[in-house]
């Protein structure tokens, strides 16, 4: 906020400045001279269009500035399709008040954007503790379901999962509101502070379905499960368990998972193919775990943790590293190679208990920092980051191809080794890129490249079978600071790309819309 | 003062101000104009957190940094060499800004531009406790989650100078330890203290269900002894913060937890550790024989400080004082035989910051009081007293940043 008195002190420099000099000769104003009201007085230099807010010759391509926040999560902007368009929703957080807003605005095929609207206000969030988790699902024309995982607001200890209901405005009518109607919340079970899961939603047809990992300390024992909610369309429970507290499982299905690891960790994904669900669990370790729609364990008895008889003993492959080795780049860069194993295989579990449920589903754990980006049959496709060089931080250098990989899963359900599938350009992990699959068609894949603070936001088609990978698009950000986050939906022939460019004390929540490539 | 290149916009302002320089000179007031990012401000203003405030405003008060957010146990005091006091805070979130700052706070309360100690590369916030290992040298007890290459949690003590030293010499890593990481977004708080030549800290390690983890060094790093305490009913793993307090007699109490709070005292030498039996309200300080809480009413409009011995039997108590929801005094600091506990106020806006002092005979008495130039809702204080006078730290949001104010006011009035 801050910065941005000082800029506008300075646009008044700069016009006291012009005015000395404007009657002896032409200024050269270049080409964004100055920012202008689209609204109400879109005044602009002779030459020069008002263009999302910034004077610019014409046919100039101008990102649009949804909102300037003074800081943003990365995880806290959304981007999903809805009716015509995209909406965009982030997070507000209300600290003093210690009730956080989730707010929204639609951005349209022509570039431009809504009001911004208050999609559930006020949510409840003590100031000590992590700010909440939320996802969000347009399913229907005006109806979007907005989950959230969040830590207590109370005394007890257990984390939140509330699920929303919120019903749009008419496209143009944003002004009027949103109304959200809180369709249920749980208490999950947690480690404690920061062990909060984000959630995720999935759909197919009218099947809906919510993500969230629990974990938990017993005794000696520190573990962890995820738990799979069946939704209606409208938010509302289908075929909920008998148990109504955190002291068994609420979820129609708990999963144990990630045995001997991370397990105070979130829902990052969750790739739909057909009636199964590659549920991705976390974007530093990540894991996967297959699962139906619908799908559910036996009930368990209150106390015991995990998913009772369904998950216990369990062999798993143990698994060497597969294709860590071919996975680093050399050249003074740290890998992001060798040091997590490939493979698992069914249930988690420790040994000592009955033998593996035949009925458990597939898990197994991918390489680090690798993403996942699409599922089909029996196989799994990732995208393996460019290694990260200097001190390996998620901001600092990176260097290298990234690379295509692959999992499949044999006859049992256990996965086998990864597979690369090829080399990609250069890809950071953070911003996270976006893959989206596309039917017939090559994915996009849509990334700032090796640089975070990269002007360009670049769009690259990719052919899953080979990793073939050409650039057919690039956005110029007119800007360099570091990017916080990318989102990107494909929509009626449009690619809608939003992004966040974030400094110390600002992050500015920024979109623009393509012809599909 | 803050020696920056002036911004090209400043060089601008001053071509332009130069044709009217000799017919006038405009009164701008204390604070007319935010400063960039480089802290350029007009002659006879300092950038005080991104604000340019005249040097000849109040200087009993100063808000030396705006940051994202500063967790309630990351402030802590020291004396300066040079005078004055010093303040070391951990912004543990400000993107691209993360480490341990020091600010020098003049007996005016005029606080010098904050120093970076320790830079913590990365995102994730690092817990720390700073103690003074000597007169020129911080010791830093830090846990840091592992990086996403990474796979331990680290413990580590580290040697960092005091008081602006320039030039700096790297910081010294005397001791680290490494833990399983079972996830979580930052570390749990971590505890400590000096304790003759000894330094003890405390944390608490997720895995294997959990438990407390309370290790002794000599001041240059050495092993003595780790005492693993399991964790109480109702902690849970990552939410077990540590705080350890040592009284005037160098007792040691340690508080763990952040919903559900419990206390220990400590018999390092015996590595024993014995739960104080629960007793109303949330533990401040730790006198050894007994323990200060805040007791706030059902409704936490008011709130009272009381001294209550190991068997929950009320010694002392403050009068009430007027409180709020969400206000986090978190921790007494020793001062003399007692502690010193802050933010209290006679007003619920509190737009004084007062000081109390709670004595190990259950006397208490305000002893300070700072009044705030700030109306944003009040997060926590730490208050610190020397050569008679009170230095007062306190965090404030701001819309969605967070404020680090100081303010010093003669110290009076001690038991």
């Amino acid at each position: 906020m801050i910065r941005r008195g000082f800029r506008l002190v300075a646009a008044s420099i700069g016009l006291l400045a012009i005015g000395a000099i404007g009657a002896s000769c032409e200024a050269e104003l270049g080409d964004l001279p100055a920012r202008c009201d689209a609204g109400a007085d879109p005044a602009c230099p002779e030459g020069y269009d008002c263009i999302q807010g910034v004077c610019a010759k014409p046919g100039t391509a101008i990102p649009a500035t949804i909102t300037t926040l003074q800081y943003l999560r990365a995880v806290d902007l959304r981007m999903v399709a809805e009716e015509g368009g995209a909406l965009l929703a982030w997070q507000v957080y209300k600290y003093d008040l210690e009730a956080h807003d989730f707010a929204a605005a639609r951005i349209s095929p022509d570039g431009t954007s809504s009001p911004e609207m208050i999609l559930v206000p006020d949510y409840p969030a003590n100031a000590n503790y992590l700010e909440p988790y939320f996802d969000l699902l347009a399913t229907g024309d005006r109806e979007v379901l907005l989950s959230i995982g969040a830590a207590p607001a109370d005394a007890a200890a257990e984390s939140r999962l509330t699920q929303f209901a919120v019903h749009m405005p008419a496209p143009g009518d944003e002004a009027s509101g949103a109304k959200a109607d809180q369709m249920w919340e749980l208490r999950m079970r947690t480690l404690g502070y920061g062990a909060v899961s984000r959630p995720r939603l999935a759909r197919d047809g009218e099947r809906i379905a919510l993500g969230y990992f629990e974990s938990e300390a017993e005794g000696d024992v520190t573990r962890g499960s995820l738990a799979t909610f069946s939704l209606g369309l409208d938010g509302s429970r289908a075929d909920p368990p008998a148990c109504v507290d955190s002291s068994c499982c609420q979820s129609n299905g708990c999963f144990p998972s990630r045995d001997d690891g991370t397990v105070a960790v979130g829902v990052v994904d969750a790739l739909v193919d057909g009636s199964d669900i590659w549920w991705i669990v976390d974007d530093t370790r990540p894991s996967f775990v297959r699962l139906p729609f619908g799908a559910s364990t036996p009930p368990e008895l209150p106390g015991t943790g995990g998913a009772g008889s369904g998950g216990a003993g369990g062999a798993g492959a143990g698994g060497d590293a597969g294709a860590g080795g071919d996975a680093g780049a050399g050249g003074g860069t740290t890998s992001t190679s060798a040091t997590t194993s490939a493979s698992s295989s069914t249930t988690s579990g420790s040994g000592g208990g009955p033998p593996a449920d035949p009925d458990a589903p597939s898990q197994g754990q991918l390489l680090r920092l690798a993403i996942p980006v699409h599922a089909t049959g029996d196989t799994v496709v990732f995208l393996l980051p460019s290694p990260r060089g200097g001190e390996g931080l998620a901001v600092g250098p990176v260097g290298g191809n990234a690379s295509l990989w692959k999992v499949t899963l044999d006859e049992s359900g256990a996965p086998g080794e990864p597979v690369k599938i090829g080399d990609l350009p250069e890809v950071r992990d953070t911003p996270r890129p976006v893959w989206i699959p596309r039917e017939g068609k090559p994915a996009l894949l849509v990334t700032p490249g090796a640089d975070i603070g990269s002007k360009a936001i670049r769009i690259f088609a990719v052919d899953e079978s080979n990793a073939q990978a050409t650039q057919v698009a690039s956005i110029d950000r007119l800007a360099e600071l570091p990017i916080a986050v990318v989102q990107a939906v494909v929509v009626g022939g449009k690619l809608f790309i939003a992004w966040v460019d974030e400094s110390p004390d600002s992050a500015s929540l920024r979109a623009t819309v393509l012809p599909e490539p | 003062m803050m020696t920056k290149r002036p911004h090209r916009a400043v060089v601008l302002l001053g071509l332009v101000a130069a044709a009217a320089a000799a017919a006038c000179s405009p009164e701008l007031g204390d604070t007319p104009f935010a400063c960039d990012a480089e802290g350029t401000c007009p002659e006879s203003y300092t950038c005080q957190a991104t604000v340019c405030v005249a040097d000849s405003a109040n200087p009993l008060i100063s808000r030396p940094l705006r940051v994202t957010y500063i967790n309630r146990s990351e402030m802590f005091w020291f004396p300066s060499a040079k005078g004055g006091a010093t303040l070391v805070v951990n912004d543990g979130f400000s993107p691209g800004e993360l480490g341990l700052y020091e600010i020098h706070v003049g007996a005016d309360g005029v606080a010098e531009a904050p120093i970076k100690l320790l830079d913590f590369p990365g995102v994730t916030p690092v817990s720390s406790v700073v103690v003074a290992l000597d007169d020129q040298t911080y010791g830093v007890v830090t846990m840091r989650f592992p990086d996403e290459l990474e796979d331990d949690v680290e413990l580590a003590l580290q040697a960092l100078p005091r008081d602006g030293g320039k030039p700096r010499p790297a910081p010294r890593l005397l001791h680290s330890a490494k833990y399983p990481y079972v996830g979580g977004y930052e570390p749990a708080y971590v505890g400590g203290v000096l304790r003759g030549d000894d330094v003890v800290y405390a944390f608490t390690e997720a895995g294997t269900g959990g438990a407390i983890v309370v290790t002794r060094l000599k001041k240059d790093g050495t092993d003595v002894t780790t005492q693993r305490i399991p964790l109480p009913d109702g902690v849970l793993p990552l939410s077990a913060d540590c705080l350890l307090w040592r009284a005037a007699d160098a007792s040691l109490m340690l508080r763990v937890g952040l919903d559900v709070i419990r206390v220990f005292s400590l018999d390092i030498d015996e590595g024993t550790a014995t739960e104080v039996p629960l007793a109303a309200g949330t533990p401040l300080f730790g006198f050894g024989g007994s323990v200060t809480y805040l007791e706030t009413s059902e409704d936490a409009e008011q709130a009272t400080i009381v001294l209550r011995d190991l068997e929950g039997k009320q010694i002392g108590a403050s009068p009430p004082q007027p409180f709020t929801f969400g206000l986090e005094p978190y921790t007494g600091v020793a001062y003399g035989a007692g502690a010193l506990v802050a933010p209290l106020s006679d007003d619920v806006s509190y737009a004084t910051i007062d000081v109390g002092y709670m004595g190990p005979d259950g006397t208490f008495a305000k002893v300070a009081s700072v009044k705030r130039q700030d109306t944003d809702e009040l997060y926590t204080a730490r208050a610190f007293a020397s050569e008679g006078k009170a230095y007062v730290a306190w965090t404030s949001f701001h819309e969605q940043l967070m404020d680090v104010w100081v303010g010093v006011s003669p110290l009076k009035g001690v038991p």
